[in-house]
């Protein structure tokens, strides 16, 4: 018999060490499938390194650490306090307006830090990205965490400013998470689809800045919504931030939560399809990030 | 005996990659929303055909291999010759363009040592960072981790944050864990000669065991000795494609056939003997080095030229920018057509405290060019002395090219062969 010995040992696939997988990993043009769960989940080790790494770098360079992270969303209440509640003397529900604008400030920041770094996570990740294979989910996924820890650390802080101001914790207190939830969903499905976009136009920074501006000024993060007239309130309260923070200060402030049913359906629907969407984009387009290098 | 089964099997794999038309500043320039925005427009005004042709080049195009268990695949190729390409389209980094590959079990790959480290966190810290990165786990780590760093010899500072390391033990510690991830397919490339002499024989022997240790390792290197000694089969890549597969001495027989016909390049002493080093690829490319601009060869007669006799003297300038004040070194390298380091040299070898201004030019003379005749790269480096040892901070590799012929140092009797890789005049007599 002539065996040839290249196509034997191609033929015999028989699997005899147990770190050899028989079915073999193919590597080919387009995009590859795979599921977001299984990414997640098999590399998870290497996802809690690079939490930890967003963690303890950021409370490391930081000389003030932890005090820094409170700091800076109570100046920027002070400021907005302020400019809008003591000049403009904008309506707030009746809430003093410190804990008003904290209440709403605090799941604003979390939304757009999370929207920003996840955004980033792949450009500023690029020596790492081209250099070694691992699934590239991975990065925005764990850039939520520096914000989420951060926008933890101020919850507390609310909440304590909020018992100072005489509205005490309540039973209701427990479902913040969730509202905390949404609006990391959000804002991780939007990051998905902008950080493969990112790494092709890095202009789109600027408008990505600009557009969070807009939404600010359309979510009742400053003012009351009541402000906004009746007919409108439909379509206003659709907004998944509008979902959060009134949730955020019902919450913790006990403050009435006015919302539509079908428009808190809506918005619970917009955050799901925009999730949908952004893992979509981020599997389709994410084999091409290191072309752009 | 056994019959082995594959491990990798490529079959005409190609990577394509889109570039500006000649002539279009879109290559330097980053890609914006503007130019995605005026592209279809930019497109229709263009005859179609006659853009398309242009707008892309195969990096990479119709390999097709078998590796089987076991095996150490050598790859050869000059810079460019999309030896790394191959590398990051089986490491995963990178999509194909076209064709498929089947791979068998766990691959690691070493593109490049220390990657993923972070200056703020300790040593101790990036142990187990760029090791998960690299696909160890954690339970690996912790087992190996005494000897990764007693490898590195940076014990007393494991607790500190690498940015107080020098250079060099950042780079100790970041082999060190490389060299010991285990996967049944390895990848390794040219990042292995880092380190002093001493660290460097460490890590070759730290090498070699790896390759004996029954693995599958695809391998590309210059270093055609290497090669010889530890690879099963060979591969030479040129413009893309596999011009060669065979076993060790053949392929490098062919390699070095290859590359000593001038034939796919133009006349080197056609060119402007100054050339500008603003933008030119940098050897690391993740440092900020913008310091070297420019350089230049110049003949005795003071000529700027690239052409010279062996024997002759030669004047090279380099123009810098930025230097920050530390003792810095400034090198010039010669290397042959196979990248093989003929000459090197160093400010530092006969100026011990060598200074310079922020800004300026050196000037490094020999009063004879001791080489064969030849195309030979310049490459030129400048970086700082640190308790001794040298960090490169800007090196561009393919600076330069010129060309020596004999001149009249040898009489021409026997000059066509090739003579060894050093000129040396010798005075012969009979005894009486």
């Amino acid at each position: 018999m002539n065996e040839g010995s290249e196509p034997m040992g191609i033929r015999d696939l028989s699997p005899m060490s147990s770190s050899r997988q028989v079915q073999p990993k193919i590597i080919a043009p387009g995009p590859v499938r795979r599921s977001v769960w299984d990414d997640l989940f098999s590399y998870r080790e290497l996802l809690y390194v690079l939490v930890w790494r967003q963690l303890a770098t950021r409370y490391r360079q930081m000389a003030f650490g932890v005090v820094w992270v409170v700091i800076e969303p109570l100046l920027q209440m002070g400021v907005v306090t302020i400019f809008f509640g003591l000049l403009f003397r904008i309506p707030s529900d009746g809430i003093p307006f410190p804990v008003f604008a904290f209440s709403g400030l605090l799941p604003w920041v979390l939304m757009s830090r999370v929207v920003n770094d996840t955004t980033t996570s792949l450009r500023d990740n690029m020596p790492l990205l081209s250099k070694v294979f691992f699934p590239r989910i991975l990065l925005p996924t764990a850039a939520i965490a520096r914000p989420f820890l951060d926008a933890t650390i101020t919850f507390i802080v609310l909440v304590v400013m909020a018992a100072a101001f005489g509205y005490f914790p309540q039973a209701r207190l427990l479902v913040a998470p969730v509202f905390f939830a949404l609006a990391v969903l959000l804002a991780y499905a939007l990051g998905l689809t902008l950080s493969v976009i990112v790494v092709r136009y890095r202009d789109i920074t600027l408008a990505i800045s600009l557009g969070l501006q807009l939404w600010l000024y359309l979510t009742p993060v400053l003012y009351s919504p009541t402000l906004v007239p009746g007919p409108l309130q439909v379509i206003y309260q659709m907004n998944p931030m509008y979902l959060v923070v009134e949730g955020i200060r019902w919450s913790v402030l006990g403050k009435e939560f006015n919302i539509m049913m079908q428009s808190a359906i809506a918005s619970c629907c917009i955050v799901f399809v925009l999730l949908w969407i952004g893992i979509i984009t981020f599997y389709k387009f994410e084999q091409n990030t290191v072309d752009f290098d | 005996m056994p019959s082995r089964r594959a491990a990798i099997i490529a079959d005409g794999l190609g990577k394509r990659y889109n570039i500006a038309p000649a002539g279009d500043d879109a290559v330097t320039a980053p890609p914006s929303l503007w130019h995605a925005a005026i592209d279809p427009l930019t497109r229709l005004l263009r005859h179609r055909r006659h853009a398309e042709e242009q707008e892309f080049i195969w990096a990479l195009q119709d390999v097709t291999f078998t590796l089987e268990e076991g095996e150490i695949l050598g790859i050869l190729g000059r810079n460019g010759s999309g030896k790394s390409t191959l590398l990051k389209i089986l490491s995963g980094v990178i999509a194909p363009t076209e064709g498929t590959a089947r791979v068998w079990g766990r691959l690691g790959s070493l593109l490049e040592v220390g990657t993923g480290f972070h200056p703020d966190l300790t040593g101790r810290e990036n142990v187990f960072l760029n090791g998960a990165i690299l696909g160890i786990k954690r339970a690996e780590i912790l087992s190996l981790f005494d000897r990764i760093v007693a490898f590195a010899g940076v014990e007393q500072f494991i607790d500190t944050p690498v940015k107080h390391y020098s250079s060099g033990m950042f780079v100790r510690l970041a082999f060190s864990v490389a060299m010991h991830l285990r996967t049944d397919i390895l990848i390794l490339d040219e990042v292995l000669a880092v380190g002093d002499s001493d660290f460097q024989a460490r890590s070759m022997e730290a090498m070699r065991a790896v390759m004996r240790d029954g693995r599958t390792v695809i391998l590309v290197s210059h270093n055609a000795e290497v090669m010889e000694q530890v690879c099963s089969k060979t591969m030479l890549l040129w413009g893309g494609r596999i011009d060669h597969q065979g076993v060790p001495a053949e392929t490098i027989a062919h390699y070095r056939r290859r590359c000593f016909q001038i034939s796919d390049e133009a006349d080197p002493t056609q060119l402007p003997a100054r050339v500008s080093l603003v933008g030119v690829p940098r050897h690391f490319s993740h440092l900020d080095n913008s310091i070297l601009t420019w350089m230049e060869t110049i003949s005795d007669d003071g000529l700027p030229t690239r052409s010279f006799g062996t024997g002759d003297g030669i004047t090279i300038r380099i123009g810098f920018r930025n230097h920050d004040g530390r003792p810095p070194y400034f090198s010039v390298f010669f290397l042959d057509r196979m990248g093989a380091q003929v000459m090197a040299l160093y400010s530092c070898h006969r100026h011990a405290d060598f200074r310079v201004s922020a800004e300026g030019v050196v000037e490094c003379r020999i009063d004879s060019l001791r080489l064969h005749p030849g195309d030979y790269t310049v490459l030129v480096d400048y970086g700082s002395i640190d308790s001794g040892s040298l960090i490169s901070i800007d090196c561009v590799p393919n600076a330069s090219i010129i060309r020596v012929h004999g001149g009249d140092y040898f009489l021409p009797i026997g000059a066509a062969a090739v003579q060894g890789r050093f000129a040396q005049p010798s005075a012969w007599s009979e005894l009486e």
